[in-house]
């Protein structure tokens, strides 16, 4: 099955707009401060579900988004330790805001959260892959990933750590933490070369590992 | 309005007193241009044979391509200095009219001429009519100057070109196929458009143009780095190389094939065959502070099996 770019265009765009500002951190923290100031474990805090390109309310600790990803957005799940997953865009040259996939993986019993976005980034047009974390931003830190794509033979390679769910996708994206590629370069990179400009497939593989720890 | 204008004001002025000067300038040149067309345009072993100097512009000195052009006493001129030399033959200075000289076009027709880069080493003859299409593809052709910071119209061999650029451009010029840069700038954000000093690497017995340049994509501010072949594209092919930009525990790697200096660095730049680094994340990998662009670039060149 090749995932397939969810065309959400402008519904998303207007979701962005509508997205209310309380979600930060530092509001949404002091609803777990008890009348009597005892303040709860940050990390207990739920986290958002990370299927945020339409908008869900659905929140809850890692075994319940994780059900809720499955059953409610039937998103898939993949090994994280070795990947390859191929993009089709059908009319690349009609590229839209959050025009975009979400891919679980899993390595050493954590899950990941893989996104492939078409975005804009100040009117050119990008695409842009990168991991994020399901679980504090602590625990992240101690994983690394890398995401490649190539062809002609040229490759493009990213190397990173991926971020906490608890960074917004859009954060993270806006950060360009993450394999950002020109529309130019992955329709050069476009694994199919007879239908050139028509429709976009881009083959992105990488592997996410857990680092050493580090002795001090 | 005012091109227009000031067009038909300088052709008026050249017309009352700067013609005798440009035709006089003209057949100076003329006089002492054979040398340069014997090893040249025109190959010595031919020079015997009066035609083919029939075949050269009296002004310009280049070999003649149709519409040739002649006055009524029948000097031939080519059409781009017949544009230019107001209407007067430049031998006789008649009038010269509009008329085309079939004959002298139809005995070109029958010539055989040697490639204009004999002298670089072209060994192929060809008819007249076909030796143009030949020099544009000719792979011993000069190549232009890859130096990328300002327009320079040397052209040359590639020996030619690496003195050229050492001595007259200053490049820097480093042995080896691995390499470490650190690209410097102060106040980024001012700066959209910027070519950093080209440097240049002696491996494998080639040359190597590792270019670096701030630029816009779209509205979109980026860097962008990407290496150039000194040599055609055939051989440009057999190398490969890596280029990689990194900090903080990421990492961006580009992998690619470098291009022959015969596409100018524009062209590469805009195929964007090279590695792009948008700023926010190449100010990201320059340190805490982002006020200052300090991007650390490693490479290395590889030659393929």
């Amino acid at each position: 099955m090749e995932p397939r770019i969810n065309d959400l265009q402008v519904e998303s765009r207007v979701h962005e707009l509508l997205d209310f500002p309380v979600h930060t951190n530092q509001i949404s923290s002091a609803i777990y401060e008890c009348p009597n100031d005892h303040i709860e474990n940050p990390k207990k805090k739920p986290y958002n579900c990370p299927h945020s390109g339409a908008k869900c309310d659905v929140t809850g600790d890692i075994q319940r988004l994780l059900l809720h990803l499955r059953n409610d957005h039937n998103v898939e799940m993949s090994d994280g330790r070795s990947f390859s997953h191929r993009y089709v865009h059908h009319d690349p040259k009609h590229l839209h805001h959050a025009t975009w996939m979400l891919t679980l993986l899993d390595c050493c019993g954590r899950k990941f959260c893989l996104y492939f976005e078409a975005f804009h980034l100040r009117k050119t047009p990008m695409y842009m892959a990168f991991m994020q974390f399901m679980g504090d931003e602590e625990e992240a830190m101690s994983f690394s990933y890398s995401l490649q794509v190539g062809g002609n033979g040229r490759k493009l390679t990213w190397q990173g750590v991926p971020r906490s769910i608890r960074d917004s996708h859009k954060t993270v994206r806006d950060s360009q933490d993450g394999l950002i590629i020109t529309r130019k370069l992955a329709l050069f990179f476009s694994t199919d070369n007879n239908t050139t400009d028509k429709e976009l497939k881009l083959k992105v593989s990488g592997r996410v590992w857990r680092e050493q720890p580090v002795s001090i | 309005m005012a091109p227009g204008g000031s067009a038909l004001k300088e052709a008026l002025e050249s017309n009352s007193t700067g013609v005798d000067y440009e035709v006089k300038m003209a057949k100076v040149e003329a006089n002492s241009k054979p040398t340069k067309s014997g090893s040249g345009s025109i190959g010595k072993f031919h020079s015997s044979n009066g035609v083919y100097e029939l075949l050269e512009c009296p002004v310009c000195t280049n070999l003649m391509y149709p519409p040739i052009h002649q006055c009524p006493n029948g000097h031939t001129l080519c059409s781009s200095c017949k544009l230019r030399v107001q209407n007067t033959c430049p031998t006789c200075r008649y009038e010269l009219g509009n008329i085309r000289c079939l004959a002298l076009e139809k005995v070109a027709e029958s010539l055989e001429v040697p490639c204009r880069y004999q002298n670089l080493g072209c060994q192929d003859i060809f008819p007249y009519y076909s030796k143009l299409k030949h020099e544009q593809h000719c792979r011993f052709r000069s190549y232009s100057c890859p130096y990328a910071g300002s327009e320079c119209s040397v052209t040359g061999d590639i020996p030619t070109l690496v003195d050229h650029l050492k001595d007259d451009h200053k490049v820097d010029m480093h042995d080896g196929c691995t390499f470490n840069h650190r690209y410097v700038k102060s106040n980024p954000h001012e700066v959209e458009n910027a070519t950093w000093m080209l440097t240049v690497f002696n491996c494998f017995g080639r040359q190597f143009c590792l270019h670096f340049e701030a630029f816009q994509l779209g509205m979109a501010p980026v860097y962008m780095a990407f290496l150039r072949f000194m040599g055609d594209e055939n051989e440009a092919k057999k190398f490969s190389y890596s280029l990689e930009v990194g900090a903080h525990s990421r990492k961006l790697t580009w992998q690619g094939i470098p291009r022959s200096i015969r596409d100018s660095h524009r062209k590469v730049r805009d195929s964007q065959d090279g590695l792009i680094i948008p700023r926010n994340l190449a100010l990201y990998f320059s340190g805490s502070d982002k006020e200052e662009l300090k991007l650390r670039v490693t490479g290395r060149i590889w030659k393929e099996e």
